[in-house]
């Protein structure tokens, strides 16, 4: 379909029906808890729905159990082979190319500051992260799969906030629309997909043409599952990178929100970062993947690094040339990446499993009481006043 | 080249030691030659040419290794966003 000004504020008033319409009667009857905590034990597929389920979130659940059936799954397979081929790289691109690429959309900063409280972003990343690690596995849409459960709680996760920015009056409707609306979420599946492949591409990564648009193709399937209408999601990377340019320059701007939560994603980063040595090379990085002008909207500190990190194509064009030459190489690579890849979730995560329950109001299960960094020097509490 | 031949002075000498008596009395050949070359070389007019080609050809190989290693592709985020900034007025935010 064309994207012009008229059908992307088109997108702006649309959400997402099904679940929009599940989590409101969750709601109406009260029966959000009751949901979060029978939810916690459904995570794979072909598992038995737990009893006593309420009825209108086990029909939704029935609904979007199946991946839809325009699926080629001969593409997936290409995808999840050229996501093992790139792992590190990917990782790489999400955390430091998405995550600030969402914080540099003003109305997208702003709602994830309310509704996370979000001042610290490794919630979202932790989920964003472990959701990917589950699409990529070889049985991601089979029985024991732990892909499709996850996909379903971040659809309902998704109409809650919805759902919560409304009631609250948090957001306003009459100039931008629905919360989360189809032009949001697809702005979204664009900072995984199309813009991922762009901070590749930065990044001096070889990508063949099929690689790229599986991987493309992938992040469609997920959107189709995640409540984005089909027929509005670009179908392919070109018609991506139209979506994607547009949607960016119609939105794009500093915001105190944005600077607030890459200042958040900086920290974060450094704190997975061994040492402190290599610490600034976190905002370089950013500067270098996002460029100049939106580092600077989202106050990226400059660094010694700067100039050095332009040299990571050339590093990353030797690693790959050694991947290509010798077995041996490419095996010892390979386990680094996946290590790397490991350790990064799992300091984000901290062996937690995330849950992506519906939150029951704002901020309370967001806050930052339950995220705050942990690195700090442990002092025993004082003595209890008599 | 060392001696392997019936002479007696040389068949109590290990195989290894002889191998790298081999080795290096090859480098020393390469190196003769060289030398022979480079005195060779020292007699030509043509030798600030020489050496100006010698270096345009360092430069170009140079070049090329860059090209091959560590060309930067323009930053596709950074194009969008001076696109906004000159529309708005945003840049020096």
């Amino acid at each position: 379909m064309p994207y012009t000004h008229e059908t992307m504020d088109a997108m702006r008033l649309m959400g997402d029906e099904l679940a929009d319409a599940t989590v409101a009667a969750l709601f109406e009857r009260g029966e959000v808890g009751k949901f979060n905590t029978l939810m916690r034990y459904f995570t794979t597929v072909g598992q038995e729905l737990p009893d006593g389920l309420p009825d209108v979130a086990r029909e939704y659940l029935h609904t979007t159990a199946a991946p839809p059936d325009w699926v080629d799954w001969g593409e997936m397979e290409k995808a999840r082979l050229f996501f093992i081929d790139n792992n590190v790289h990917i990782s790489t691109a999400l955390a430091f190319a998405s995550m600030p690429a969402c914080y540099v959309v003003p109305h997208v900063a702003r709602l994830l500051s309310a509704t996370h409280a979000l001042e610290y972003p490794s919630r979202r990343m932790a989920e964003t992260g472990q959701f990917t690690v589950y699409l990529m596995q070889p049985d991601a849409f089979e029985a024991g799969s732990r892909f499709v459960p996850a996909a379903q709680k971040v659809r309902l996760l998704h109409a809650s906030i919805r759902h919560h920015m409304r009631r609250e009056g948090r957001w306003d409707e009459a100039a931008l629309g629905t919360p989360i609306c189809q032009e949001d979420m697809i702005g979204g599946q664009m900072m995984f997909s199309i813009q991922v492949l762009d901070a590749l591409h930065r990044l001096g990564i070889h990508m063949s043409t099929d690689g790229a648009e599986s991987y493309f193709y992938a992040w469609r399937v997920v959107g189709a599952m995640l409540g984005i209408s089909p027929e509005h999601a670009p179908a392919d990377a070109a018609a991506g990178r139209r979506f994607s340019d547009l949607y960016m320059t119609r939105h794009m701007g500093p915001s105190e929100e944005g600077a607030l939560l890459t200042r958040r994603l900086i920290e974060l980063y450094e704190e997975v970062v061994p040492g402190t040595v290599l610490d600034p090379v976190v905002a370089a990085l950013i500067r270098y993947l996002m460029g100049d002008t939106c580092a600077d909207w989202l106050q990226v500190p400059r660094t010694g690094w700067d100039t050095a990190v332009k040299a990571s194509p050339a590093l990353l064009g030797i690693l790959e040339r050694i991947e290509d030459r010798s077995p041996l190489g490419a095996w010892a690579l390979d386990r680094l990446g996946h290590l790397t890849t490991h350790l990064e979730l799992s300091s984000l995560t901290r062996g937690r499993i995330m849950q992506y329950a519906i939150p029951e109001r704002l901020k309370g299960e967001y806050g930052v009481t339950s995220t705050a960094p942990r690195v700090h020097p442990w002092t025993p509490p004082p003595p209890t006043p008599t | 080249m060392a001696r392997t031949g019936d002479g007696g002075e040389t068949r109590d000498v290990g195989e290894p030691l002889l191998v790298a008596a081999g080795v290096a009395d090859l480098a020393l050949d390469r190196m003769g030659a060289a030398l022979r070359q480079a005195k060779s070389l020292l007699g030509r007019s043509d030798l600030a040419d020489l050496a100006r080609d010698g270096r345009d050809d360092l430069r170009e190989r140079g070049r090329l290794a860059l090209r091959r290693y560590g060309r930067t592709p323009e930053c596709h985020m950074e194009v969008l966003a001076r696109r906004v900034a000159s529309r708005t007025g945003q840049g020096d935010a």
